[in-house]
């Protein structure tokens, strides 16, 4: 054998042990390589299990069920809607919990193989993007849109791109009560950030509700004024943290005296007993539109289809309303049925247009990761 | 060149090419075109280079990371220094304890010995909340305090590299010079600086790339004190919204040369300052007993409860608290976050399935350490026995991973195993477990291949070529030559790969597959939700789970080994 032959002999065992390798190792895992319908581990808020196989009689209805695991990822109910629904449609799901920014993040890195059947989080901003973007699955009309509310129904888009689940308040002015008396408590978006003393919200880049928050401001006071209030509030002290969890708790350290909470966690710790008062502005709080989407390229359309309708249906948006957990204050958009009592019963929303958030989106988040080192 | 040894070191090389040199070929390649690992091919637009230092938070990461490491190599190359000075030329009771320590630092994942410093130094944390020292969490969260944190844990790079050269007694030359009317201050700058300064330079230069690459204290940081640095503005590129994968390759190529140019330092001061001072008269350093030992050892002790006991002591001390911030007293203490730990599926997203991360883990460390060390063994082979073309390459290749950071590594498997193409191939491998085990093989390359190197030095090449003479392949020679007298080293080659790679949280981050857990990010998840019991008491198990493991394996491989020794294998 000469040198040539004995070099092609190296390449071929290489590759050779390289493709074992791989799929030892993939097997190695007890997770194939290539998503099959079951999936292994308990962090799964739910795959199998309750639902066990699909119901024959849905697979043989249906030539859009493949039968197969959908996948949704998301940022709220994730730990409770997975078991709810494949427990009444028998569809198998798996949620996935991400931050706003790491959902969409993420879909971008599996541009070239998605694996999300489903979407649903905060913002239409973000979603009509990723729907402008050939993301979404457009034109389909879901049989429960009509259960919508006239709210509901007006943030409905045309193209059918996504769907309107609820709305709450992406950030209500939370302050503390040991440190700051009720009549120095800022009462308006504009005190807010004429506030003499820290505060704080949480990160466009990273949590869902944030870039809701950031852009109603931006959109209602025009960018560049916006950019000269927010370089105003950055010199005073604005304390940016990842998500609203960490804000709340800067909030009770005195870290910060004042911050743009979510709704959701100001009523968290308010009602916990913490010193924690809250109040929604007069104009409005940034309203935070929470929307769910299929993605174009579902592995199993049927069954991400009957997770829209789910979502849609006021015995779910009920269940969801009284759920023991935070992520329970919401407004629902679907007709006759009520919200938590604990809220302000007629508090008002500042929501840009989905188009305005959406082509503003890379810009706002980009100036403010900036701002944000300064 | 035998066929064989060829075809063996054609295939490592190929292994070691796509699983090391492929991914930052492709960080490169990212540079010149970005884009074009998402499909579409665009010049180099100078506009993305440049963007580094338009872009505010790009700059403010450049620019911390430079500062952090060049502050850190500074303060850790002058305690290592200080210490290493000491330990050489005293004996006292505390260096044995010293070197223990510097041990556990240099093997400690960093982002748990930050944590730890988090939870000591945050705003609602031990200092602050129980022993009322406020100036504790203004001074941490600064970039000096960060630096002192991190000098505390990193100074064992420099402490060691200095510890190895001032082993040596070089007395002689200085009394020559003094003989000869130099006058003491010239005789430091004349003979024992330049004699002892490349191993300061070494040590400085370890310790500034193992800073400039870390993730654990930006990751620790992130829901307390905005601290940007390239490795975490990288992971956020690709983690956070709006993406850009493009410019996390441009920060990661950034990082790469300026890992080189600190090489470059090294290589240069090492070959600028070749003394042959170790001639037959070299005497080991004697060490002698100083008059004040207890002085000795009681500053050495109180450094070392700084250095190792505060981070690895509040953190045990807050996995047994309820409230972290509500004191030590017994209403306070609870076993509940270990409860916890083992109670299988919590149903709550902040707390990822502990047991299932911990089985992920230990089995894709101990694959990634079998793997390394069967192709380490195979390289250092190749090195050591043959005169293979190939050698260069395998020496550049089972280097690399040892300077390039695990975040650099990360971005590149996304831009090589994302590709669309590799799909109907069954080797679109990101999101699934397997680049994990890859990515683990490639970190612990380096450290199975310098072991194996250092055992496979003292063998004599001429057994190897007797058995070739009579007839034994190459597989033969390996096996019943090298292997019988290399395995100890073997062993403690794939414990210590197992042992880094479970732990491993830059490339579990940038590469976990969807709602899968792993022990490191189970820590990182519970610690961002700021569920500090959970994530404490998961690194307080997860350390002694490892160790556990290493003590008992090492103990079952010396007796194996005993056994067949007896058995005459």
């Amino acid at each position: 054998m000469n040198k040539k032959t004995g070099f092609k002999h190296g390449i071929f065992i290489a590759l050779t042990a390289l493709m074992w390798l791989l799929s030892a190792c993939a097997q190695t895992d007890g997770q194939p390589t290539v998503r099959s319908g079951e999936t292994t581990g308990p962090t799964a808020s739910g795959s199998g299990g309750a639902a066990g196989q699909p119901d024959i009689t849905l697979t043989n209805g249906n030539p859009e069920d493949t039968g197969e695991t959908i996948y949704l990822y998301g940022n709220d109910f994730v730990d409770y809607i997975a078991p709810k629904f494949m427990e009444e449609t028998g569809f198998k799901l798996e949620a996935v919990h991400y931050g706003g920014g790491e959902a969409l993040a993420k879909i971008e890195a599996e541009q070239g193989n998605p694996q999300w059947d489903v979407l649903m989080m905060d913002g239409h901003g973000s979603m009509r993007n990723l729907g402008d973007r050939d993301f979404l699955m457009t034109d389909w009309e879901p049989d429960n849109l009509g259960n919508l509310s006239e709210n509901g129904k007006s943030h409905v888009p045309e193209d059918f791109a996504y769907f309107p689940v609820g709305i709450h308040a992406a950030g209500v002015i939370a302050y503390n009560t040991t440190l700051v008396t009720s009549e120095k408590a800022p009462t308006t978006w504009e005190q807010f950030f004429a506030y003499d003393g820290p505060v704080g919200h949480a990160d466009p880049a990273v949590a869902a509700p944030a870039y809701p928050l950031v852009s109603a401001f931006f959109e209602q006071w025009g960018v560049e004024a916006a950019e000269q209030t927010y370089e105003q509030r950055f010199k005073k002290g604005l304390h940016v943290y990842p998500k609203n969890g960490p804000v709340g708790k800067a909030l009770l350290s005195g870290e910060i005296e004042v911050a743009a909470l979510q709704e959701h966690n100001a009523y968290e710790l308010k009602l916990a007993g913490e010193p924690i008062e809250v109040i929604w502005p007069r104009e409005g709080a940034p309203g935070s539109l929470r929307v769910v989407a299929i993605s174009k390229h579902t592995k199993n359309p049927a069954a991400a289809k009957a997770f829209v309708e789910y979502m849609l249906k006021p015995e779910t948006q009920q269940m969801l309303t009284n759920l023991d957990s935070t992520d329970s204050f919401f407004t629902p958009l679907v007709e006759g049925v009520s919200a938590r009592s604990e809220r302000e019963p007629n508090g008002a929303f500042m929501l840009p247009s989905a188009k305005w958030a959406s082509e503003h989106e890379v810009e706002i988040k980009t100036w403010f990761a900036d701002q944000n080192v300064r | 060149m035998n066929t064989s040894e060829a075809r063996y070191g054609g295939g490592v090389t190929l292994l070691l090419f796509v699983f090391i040199f492929l991914p930052l070929l492709a960080v490169l390649i990212n540079f010149i075109f970005p884009g074009l690992f998402f499909g579409q091919i665009e010049s180099s637009s100078l506009g993305l280079i440049g963007d580094i230092m338009n872009r505010p938070l790009w700059k403010q990461s450049l620019l911390n990371s430079v500062t952090l490491s060049l502050g850190t190599a500074t303060i850790g190359t002058i305690i290592g220094g200080v210490l290493a000075t000491i330990r050489a030329r005293w004996d006292f009771a505390a260096a044995k304890l010293l070197d223990m320590t510097a041990w556990v630092l240099l093997i400690a994942p960093s982002f748990m010995i930050a944590q730890g410093w988090v939870l000591f130094a945050g705003s609602d944390g031990l200092a602050h909340q129980w022993l009322g020292l406020t100036w504790v969490t203004s001074f941490i969260f600064q970039p000096v305090g960060l630096m002192f944190v991190m000098s505390l844990s990193k100074f064992p790079l420099a402490y060691l590299a200095i510890m190895a050269a001032s082993e040596w007694n070089i007395r002689q030359f200085g009394n020559a010079a003094r003989l000869n009317g130099a006058r003491p201050f010239t005789v430091w700058r004349t003979v024992e600086l330049p004699l002892a300064l490349p191993s300061y330079v070494a040590g400085w230069t370890l310790v500034f790339m193992d800073t400039i690459g870390d993730f654990g204290l930006p990751a620790a940081l992130a829901t307390v004190y905005k601290f940007p640095t390239l490795t975490y503005s990288i992971y956020s590129a690709i983690y956070q919204s709006p993406v850009r994968f493009d410019m996390a390759g441009v920060l990661a190529f950034y990082l790469v040369l300026i890992l080189a140019l600190a090489m470059t330092l090294l290589m240069v001061t090492l070959r600028k300052s070749r003394f042959d001072f170790l001639n037959a008269r070299a005497v080991q350093m004697e060490k002698v007993r100083p008059r004040k030992a207890w002085l000795y050892n009681l500053s050495i002790t109180i450094f070392l409860f700084v250095s190792l006991g505060i981070p690895i002591g509040t953190s045990a001390a807050v996995s047994f608290l309820k409230q972290a911030g509500g004191g030590i007293h017994l209403d306070n203490l609870t076993l509940d976050h270990y409860r916890e730990l083992f109670a299988g599926q919590a149903g709550d997203h902040r707390l990822l399935g502990y047991l299932e991360g911990m089985y992920h883990s230990l089995v894709i460390a101990a694959a990634a350490a079998l793997f390394s060390m069967l192709i380490g063994f195979v390289v250092a082979y190749m090195l050591t026995f043959t005169e293979s073309r190939l050698r260069p390459l395998l020496q550049l290749f089972s280097i690399i991973s040892l300077a390039v950071p695990g975040v650099v590594l990360g971005i590149g498997y996304i831009f090589i195993w994302n590709q669309k193409w590799l799909e109907p191939l069954g080797l679109h491998l990101y999101g699934t477990p397997s680049l994990l085990v890859i990515a683990g093989i490639a970190g612990a390359i380096p450290y199975a291949v310098r072991v194996q190197l250092g055992a496979f030095g003292n063998m004599s090449g001429t057994m190897l070529k007797a058995a070739a003479i009579q007839g034994a392949g190459v597989f033969e020679r390996m096996r019943d030559i090298v292997l019988p007298i290399a395995r100890q080293s073997l062993l403690i080659a794939t414990l210590a790969s197992f042992g880094t790679s479970v732990f491993d949280l830059a490339l579990a981050s940038m590469l976990k597959p969807a709602n899968y857990s792993l022990m490191p990010l189970v820590i990182d998840r519970a610690f961002e939700f700021s569920r500090y019991g959970y994530a404490t008491a998961a690194t307080v198990v997860s350390c002694g789970t490892v160790v556990l493991i290493i003590i008992l394996l090492q103990a079952a491989g010396r007796t194996w080994f005993r056994w067949l020794d007896r058995n005459k294998w």
